[in-house]
């Protein structure tokens, strides 16, 4: 009976010494995106690699879809459950970083703040509440192909916005089905990243500086709608996954798009001959080629009990080293790590170089908590000018007038 | 019926079924396709090469063998349930007098209007508060007495002839058997559509589980079908491939409880 | 009394089981939260009385949302019923391979929405089959697409749901009819009733119960639509696609607008309720078939 007990609790402290063990680990819960089964393996090494330089820290991943993890991720904050650590897509950002649940990140990235870029996104009242982590942007892709066909040099792709609805009405061809330009057609929460960079390129802003006066109504940026719906008369009108598609299949001559379609295109193997270029400015002399900025940002919940391990895991998957495996895998994001543009697999690649000359020209929407109301109210004005119910001017003093009004009565 | 019309219904439903499946027609051959770009082109269509490649990758890319398994496990255990609990409430409601009676019965189908986006914070608050999130319990237990489903027992159980239930009353069987031995042998059909009714809206499920879960143990396949989609791109052959294997299942249940709704009353229970 | 009283109890105890357990909570704060301006993020709501639910009847969006989605409804569930109802009853005739037809019918209803939905966006694509084949028949396609052009978009979205729905319902029309005892058929047969009388007479009352369920199931499923929609269109071009429950997910759960979306939600399940019991007294819940 004696040995039993004996046994038995032998067992038992070997149980309670086990635990204890397992116990000292802090557990971090990290929500990410990334599921595609290229891409997931990556960030699984990753987190071993961060959990064998850390190993009193476990983490436990867990997955989001693009299509509704904002829906997970908004329900597990109202109900107070959120991760210790959240990936964000640069469109959410500032809606989470101005409602009080993300950690308050200044005193730990001031320092190192010069490091990176992009940190727009993530401010608010001052402080950052978001880590940059991957960068994307977009680009003009353009077929060499159907340039040739249409009687344009290939190698030199259009630059200002007259060559561009130039070159798009010489490569049309509807009957044919060949299309010179690719443009959204009213795709919610796409068509203002298609219109934007026309805005920005023709040095035309959304807000002041403030964030307090719309100023969508300028003359630079009616000028830039009046653009764009004309280069729509063009093209193909549709969303961008079937643009993105139908510029695989070699029916569009130009279109703008981001790193993905590049992958797509290596990834198939596809017989393309494309090139990729700045989006084009207004003129020779005047404005920039802007593009849209997007890219993944990590944050921590402002309620977590691990709030210094949480930040190891920001910064070890922040790392250059780190994130430039992630992005490899990915294909062609850029770590925020403003040293990455160095890196021989961007210098090295044509394709990936014009990606990193565009970031310099890449801006994000206003950091503003009301973000969704105003990019509703964009692609609203974008919409009737698209289908000839308003003017340009019409449809974007109305924004203007509408968005004024919603930004006084916060 | 006369030969000539039976083969010009014949050829009528023939062109009908084949309108009816011409999607999922094209959905099968492009799962069978190798190249990840749409075609929604004809021309394009007969030059490629087909393969059941992706049927295979699949399964050997993510656990879809475990997704598979996890719906399957939720949806029979919800169809049990459902077949078992919304007979006694349905004949309860069908055969019983009590209080409340109507307004409980309207609270039935009232559940079935609500929009259910508006209930997921509360719900997801109340599963983590009993402990269930992540588990088989939360894809389980809220779902096990199906509006419908009471309201369609109730429907079939109401129109059944009340003299062998009398009968048995007499001779002094318990409630319980007069449902089980006299009441729902009658009622197959009403039970097959149930089940059907039942395992189809489990089955295809996606939000609440979606919510109410998120390790990949816990997966069911319409989750595992929204992670075929990326930001930008979809992967169009794996998922159609997938939503295919996805289809199997209440493809076989159906066939096998076809049999049942077919066959019939042949007790001579409704005969006048 | 007691007697009865205990059985049934027990019998009705699973619904006030889950009932009680499952949905009063939520029901009960969804609700509530219906009465505050509760922001989500934002911890502490505020009781704003009836703001909400008057703010709905000026907000344009809101009804266009209603207008779209008491269109699709409308436009809907009579050809989705009357398709089932005929196919079921070509289907229940002496002919080869009934199994087969039925299967096949009913094979869309249950593949996941998701997918079909994705399937007719390219079917529906300015490059897509139906173009193609409305070139072949002459018929004139909009200039921006099926999905694009605000005349088009929210039909192409209700043949697709026809499309899809009628093959559930028409196994429901093939199990009722069913139940029609054979001895009515012989009977009218012997008295000489033609096709349209035995119709008239023996079918359609038998089939009266299982089409108000079609179309009361119909009716709660169809002001509810909300997947096609966030697939295909999300809600647009020009919001001609917008529709109630899309509406209520975008205010609160992108927006982050709650309050709002509980009070636009109970607002349509009010208007489901009183179109259901209107169709319930129509229809007559629960009336024999004898009668």
């Amino acid at each position: 009976m004696k040995r039993k007990f004996g046994t038995i609790l032998a067992i038992l402290l070997l149980f309670v010494g086990c635990s204890r063990t397992e116990s000292d680990k802090t557990v971090l819960q990290f929500w990410q995106f990334w599921t595609d089964p290229q891409v997931k393996p990556t960030v699984l090494e990753l987190i071993q690699k961060f959990e064998a330089e850390n190993p009193e820290i476990k983490v436990v991943v867990t997955d989001l879809t693009w299509t509704n993890g904002h829906e997970k991720i908004v329900v597990a904050f109202a109900s107070n459950s959120a991760p210790d650590v959240l990936e964000l897509g640069s469109d959410w950002v500032p809606e989470f970083s101005s409602q009080n649940v993300l950690l308050d990140l200044s005193p730990a990235v001031d320092s190192i703040k010069n490091r990176f870029r992009m940190w727009e996104p993530g401010i608010f009242d001052g402080k950052n509440f978001a880590f940059p982590w991957m960068l994307d942007t977009r680009v003009l892709f353009y077929n060499k192909d159907l340039m040739k066909k249409a009687g344009l040099d290939p190698n030199r792709p259009p630059q200002t916005w007259s060559e561009l609805l130039n070159y798009a009405k010489k490569i049309n061809q509807p009957h044919q089905q060949i299309y010179g330009f690719g443009a959204n057609a009213a795709e919610r929460h796409r068509l203002y990243k298609k219109f934007l960079p026309f805005l920005w390129g023709n040095g035309a802003k959304i807000l002041s500086e403030d964030n307090s006066t719309c100023l969508i109504n300028s003359k630079e940026a009616i000028e830039a709608l009046n653009f764009y719906i004309e280069l729509t008369k063009f093209g193909l009108l549709d969303t961008q996954r079937r643009l993105d598609e139908a510029f695989m299949q070699g029916k569009i001559g130009l279109v703008i798009s981001g790193g993905w379609l590049l992958k797509e295109i290596q990834k198939n193997n596809l017989p393309l001959n494309f090139g990729v270029v700045l989006i084009p400015k207004p003129d020779r002399n005047r404005g920039t080629p802007a593009s849209f900025a997007g890219g993944e940002f990590l944050v921590i919940n402002q309620k977590t009990k691990h709030a210094k391990d949480a930040l190891k895991l920001v910064r070890f998957l922040t790392r250059l080293d780190n994130c430039l495996e992630l992005c490899k895998t990915i294909g062609t994001p850029s770590p925020s790590d403003t040293s990455a543009i160095y890196d021989p697999y961007y210098q090295n690649d044509p394709y990936l170089r014009v990606f990193q000359q565009q970031l310099k020209y890449s801006f994000s929407p206003p950091a503003t908590p009301k973000w969704v109301y105003i990019e509703e109210k964009i692609e609203r004005a974008i919409e009737e000018a698209m289908y000839g119910r308003k003017t340009p001017a019409q449809a974007l003093n109305d924004a203007k007038v509408e968005i004024d009004k919603f930004l006084k009565s916060q | 019926m006369k030969k000539i019309s039976k083969i010009a219904l014949l050829i009528f439903l023939i062109l009908v079924l084949l309108g009816t499946l011409f999607p999922l027609i094209w959905m099968f051959y492009s799962s069978l396709l190798s190249h990840t770009v749409s075609l929604a082109s004809l021309a394009e269509i007969f030059k490629q090469n087909l393969t059941f490649r992706n049927y295979a990758e699949v399964f050997s890319q993510i656990p879809f063998g475990k997704f598979l398994f996890n719906s399957v496990f939720v949806a029979v255990l919800v169809t049990l349930g459902n077949l078992f609990f919304c007979s006694l409430v349905g004949y309860a409601f069908a055969r019983k007098r009590f209080p409340f009676k109507k307004s409980l019965f309207i609270s039935v189908v009232l559940v079935l209007m609500i929009p259910v986006h508006i209930l997921i914070i509360p719900l997801f608050i109340l599963i983590k508060f009993l402990g269930w999130y992540d588990t088989y319990l939360a894809l389980i237990v809220p779902w096990l007495v199906s509006p419908l489903g009471i309201f369609l027992m109730r429907q079939y159980i109401e129109v059944l002839p009340k003299d062998l239930e009398e009968a048995a009353r007499i001779d002094g069987a318990g409630e319980f058997k007069i449902l089980f031995r006299v009441v729902l042998p009658l009622c197959k059909p009403a039970l097959a559509v149930v089940a059907i009714q039942v395992f189809l809206a489990n089955w295809n499920l996606f939000l609440f589980p979606f919510i109410l879960t998120s390790s990949e143990n816990m997966r069911t396949v319409p989750v595992a079908l929204a992670l075929f989609q990326g930001y930008q791109t979809i992967d169009w052959p794996h998922l159609f491939a997938a939503s295919g294997l996805a289809t199997l299942p209440v493809l076989i249940l159906f066939l096998f409880f076809q049999r049942q709704i077919v066959a019939g009353l042949t007790t001579g229970a409704l005969k006048q | 009394m007691r007697k009865i009283f205990s059985p049934t109890l027990l019998f009705l105890s699973p619904w006030l089981i889950t009932l009680i357990l499952f949905w009063l909570f939520p029901l009960i704060y969804s609700l509530y939260l219906s009465f505050t301006d509760y922001t989500i993020l934002n911890p502490h709501p505020n009781f704003i009385g009836l703001k909400n639910y008057l703010n709905l009847f000026s907000d344009p969006d809101f009804l266009t949302a209603l207008k779209n989605t008491s269109l699709f409804v409308v436009g809907t569930i009579p050809f989705t019923t009357l398709i089932a109802l005929f196919l079921a009853l070509i289907v229940n005739q002496k002919i080869p391979l009934k199994g087969f037809f039925r299967a096949g019918f009913f094979l869309p209803s249950i593949t996941s929405m998701v997918v079909i939905a994705l399937i007719f966006t390219n079917l529906y694509a300015k490059d897509g089959y139906l173009t193609f084949l409305c070139h072949l028949l002459g018929i004139p396609t909009p200039e921006k697409g099926f999905l694009f052009s605000t005349s088009t978009a929210l039909p192409s979205i209700m043949l697709m749901d026809v499309w899809v729905s009628f093959g559930y319902y028409l196994i429901l029309y093939v199990a009722a009819l069913q139940a029609i005892p054979n001895e009515l058929y012989e009977a009218a047969e012997i008295s000489g009733a033609s096709f349209w009388q035995k119709f008239r007479y023996v079918t359609l009352p038998y089939l009266r119960p299982m089409t108000l369920l079609i179309v009361l199931i119909n009716t709660i499923r169809s002001f509810q639509i909300f997947i096609e929609i966030f697939v295909m269109t999300k809600g647009g071009p020009l919001n001609s696609t917008l529709t109630v429950v899309y509406s209520v997910y975008e205010n609160g759960l992108v927006r982050f607008q709650m309050g709002y979306a509980s009070a636009m939600a109970y607002v349509l399940f009010f208007i489901i309720m009183i179109f259901s019991l209107l169709q319930m007294k129509i229809f007559g819940l629960g009336k024999g078939v004898e009668e």
